[in-house]
């Protein structure tokens, strides 16, 4: 079985539902990248303002006493203020010239807290309290030497930067999901735009012509592209129904007369008693006799290729078919200097046209014995593999040259370019007719010599 | 319903044409007319409808020995003819004339009862000698054990062939040959015939192919006999028989 697109590589990376889903994805990611590094920088302004202003405040006030009160003052503000023993939020210190603490509830000075700093954060112990508290400070030189520093608890930065960085990382599970979301659904709506058109193609592939599409006459690229293949499905069922048309009629046409022709003749060679006439009228009669046998290949043709007679395929056992062939042909083949040998194993049965078939077989031995120049062998072989079944005439003649293969299947297509040798050139165009009218085809190879003809048809059963 | 009686313009053969007279349904004048000719020829009465109703209405009668009956009918389609044949209990034996180069009516016509089939267009002779089979045809002949014509004799459950008292030894192919010969002995079998009735296979051979058979089975039968019972028919096919039948 095929796999499905999206379990191949190939299809992985060509598939256009999995670009797109690789476009959304990628702008997506561009969108949250850049929302991102502008809330961020945004962010980060506020933030640093919002926990600037209370130390600010703080180091104001501390600052209005000193220069009401001086340094005692200062000292006694202070003591007050970290007396209060819940006061665990705020940081207060006063050191002298020598850096000695005059007052303030911080374990010991924060060693990079030196000189006036604006601004600076960092893990500081309250006394009394068991652990670090992440502070953002500021210290002031005095006059004289004295030093005062004050600070508020703020929230640390990593725990910003971490839950900055979950939500990133949130957006991009969100995208991934978004883009296989939408991938998911555009090659949804694709196929199903598109698999209506390959069912119809597969149908006028197979000669009916009869299938259109649906328009939604939404106008998109998808509804135009359905009304062209509407249009060029409409032309085709017309030109091909004027072919059948005039196919049909000009046998209809020719079979009365030529059959006519045939009685008459029959009935003059009945009553004719002048042996130059009856030679000539003989002569006449074969060439009536092929006109008769190419109007019934033609008929058998064209009605092959239009899918006539498909609702008549009855299972047919293959293997005997080549037998019964070869015992047919045969003496004929013996007397040209052929031996038809059979290659085919047992009970290959297959749901076929039998007569079809069993005509296309005939006119590929009878290719065989009249155009196998050299050759004294023609093997029929049959064999099954990976559900087809391949039917193979093979002869050790001269072959058909690559170049001139096509030439070979055209129909009334002769190699022989004087037309000397006998036949209508129909032959191989009802081998590939066949082939076509069972779902199968026809190829040519190299025997090295000789040619191999090989029909493959699918192996259904009934 | 248009029915007309016809003969030959060459006149009257024989007393075959008083008592055999053949139901040719078709409505192509053109075809109808060369087929009637033809069977006049033959020596044939042939009574013609030009639709199906009236052809069912005139096979009912019961008085024909054989039926021609066209595939594509107006008014009546030639398969409910065979139908409705088949059930008013008409067993004149039927050849069954199909469309257009398909041969694919011929499993329905013969499903339908028809003896026969005959795909269009065809050789007017293979028609002709296909009516005289179909006249001829004894169903009890078919499963007799031997066949004799002549100083010929072939024994189906011996599996032997002899003439004037000589064994002939034949091949399994050639046997069936002689065997389908000789069921029809006097009557003309066409290669298409031979085809059908030896080795079941209804397409068109490459025309030597069936005389090859013929000319190796003629070989065997007549070498050493100073009376040719294997003959051909130029045109046409061959006929085991006497020289001047």
């Amino acid at each position: 079985m095929k796999k499905h697109w999206l379990f191949t590589w190939r299809g992985l990376t060509r598939s256009i539902a999995v670009r797109f889903a690789l476009l959304v994805f990628l702008l997506q990611v561009l969108a949250v990248v850049g929302t991102g590094v502008y809330a961020e920088r945004v962010m980060w302004e506020r933030f640093e303002r919002h926990e600037k202003v209370p130390v600010i405040r703080l180091r104001d006030g501390a600052m209005a006493q000193y220069r009401a009160a001086g340094i005692d003052g200062l000292t006694r503000l202070i003591k007050e203020r970290v007396s209060d023993r819940y006061t665990h939020d705020i940081a207060l210190m006063l050191s002298d010239p020598s850096g000695l603490i005059l007052a303030g509830n911080l374990a010991n000075w924060p060693t990079h807290m030196v000189g006036t700093t604006n601004w600076s954060a960092g893990p500081v112990r309250v006394r009394g309290t068991g652990r670090d508290q992440h502070m953002g400070m500021m210290t002031t030189e005095l006059k004289g030497g004295y030093r005062l520093l004050v600070g508020t608890a703020i929230i640390p930065e990593e725990r910003i930067i971490s839950a900055y960085a979950r939500s990133i990382l949130l957006s991009a599970v969100i995208s991934i999901a978004v883009s296989i979301l939408i991938a998911w659904i555009a090659s949804i709506m694709i196929a199903k735009h598109l698999n209506g058109l390959a069912k119809i193609a597969a149908k006028a592939i197979e000669g009916d012509f009869s299938g259109r599409l649906t328009i939604s006459g939404s106008g998109d690229p998808f509804d135009d592209l359905m009304n062209w293949i509407n249009q060029m499905l409409n032309r085709l069922e017309s030109l091909v129904g004027e072919l059948r048309l005039v196919g049909g009629g000009l046998a209809h046409d020719l079979r009365s007369p030529i059959t006519r022709l045939r009685v008459t003749l029959d009935r003059a060679l009945r009553e004719s008693k002048d042996s130059v006439s009856l030679a000539a009228m003989q002569k006449m009669m074969v060439e009536t006799d092929t006109l008769l046998a190419m109007l019934n290949m033609t008929l058998q043709i064209s009605n092959a290729e239009t899918g006539g007679g498909r609702e008549r395929f009855t299972e047919v056992d293959v293997s005997k078919m080549l037998w019964d062939l070869a015992e047919i042909y045969g003496p004929l083949a013996e007397e040209k200097g052929f031996k038809i040998s059979v290659n085919v194993a047992d009970g290959i049965s297959v749901l076929l046209h039998r007569e079809l078939l069993g005509q296309a077989l005939s006119n590929l031995i009878d290719n065989a014995l009249n155009y196998a120049d050299g050759g004294s062998n023609i093997m029929l072989s049959a064999y099954r593999h990976n559900k087809i079944i391949s039917i193979t005439v093979a002869d050790d003649g001269v072959g058909i040259p690559v170049h001139r293969r096509a030439d070979a299947k055209r129909r009334y297509g002769r190699l022989d370019n004087s037309r000397s040798l006998p036949g209508a050139g129909l032959g191989l165009s009802l081998v590939e007719a066949v082939a076509r009218l069972h779902g199968g085809d026809m190829t040519f190879a190299d025997n090295a010599p000789g040619l191999v003809v090989t029909m493959k048809l699918p192996d259904k059963k009934l | 319903m248009s029915v007309f009686l016809r003969c030959n313009w060459y006149g009257l053969r024989g007393n075959d044409c008083v008592q055999t007279r053949i139901l040719l349904v078709e409505d192509d004048d053109a075809t109808a007319s060369y087929i009637i000719d033809a069977l006049c020829d033959e020596g044939f009465a042939v009574d013609r409808a030009n639709d199906g109703r009236a052809g069912l209405a005139l096979a009912r009668r019961g008085t024909y020995s054989a039926i021609i009956l066209d595939r594509m009918l107006p008014e009546m389609d030639g398969m409910a003819v065979l139908n409705g044949m088949r059930v008013s209990d008409v067993t004149t034996p039927t050849i069954f004339l199909s469309a257009l180069g398909s041969v694919d009516d011929r499993v329905e016509g013969l499903r339908a009862g028809s003896q026969d089939y005959l795909a269009k267009p065809f050789a007017i002779a293979e028609l002709v000698a296909r009516v005289h089979a179909l006249l001829r045809q004894t169903p009890a002949a078919d499963h007799a054990a031997r066949h004799v014509f002549g100083d010929l004799i072939l024994d189906r459950i011996e599996r032997t062939v002899h003439r004037d008292g000589q064994p002939i030894d034949l091949q399994p192919r050639e046997f069936r040959l002689l065997e389908y010969l000789m069921r029809r002995a006097g009557q003309i079998v066409t290669r298409k015939m031979l085809l059908e009735g030896v080795w079941d296979y209804h397409f068109d051979p490459g025309t030597n192919v069936i005389d090859v058979h013929v000319s190796r089975l003629r070989k065997k039968l007549d070498e050493g006999f100073r009376q040719e019972i294997l003959h051909t028919i130029r045109g046409v096919g061959y006929r085991l028989g006497d020289a001047d039948e």
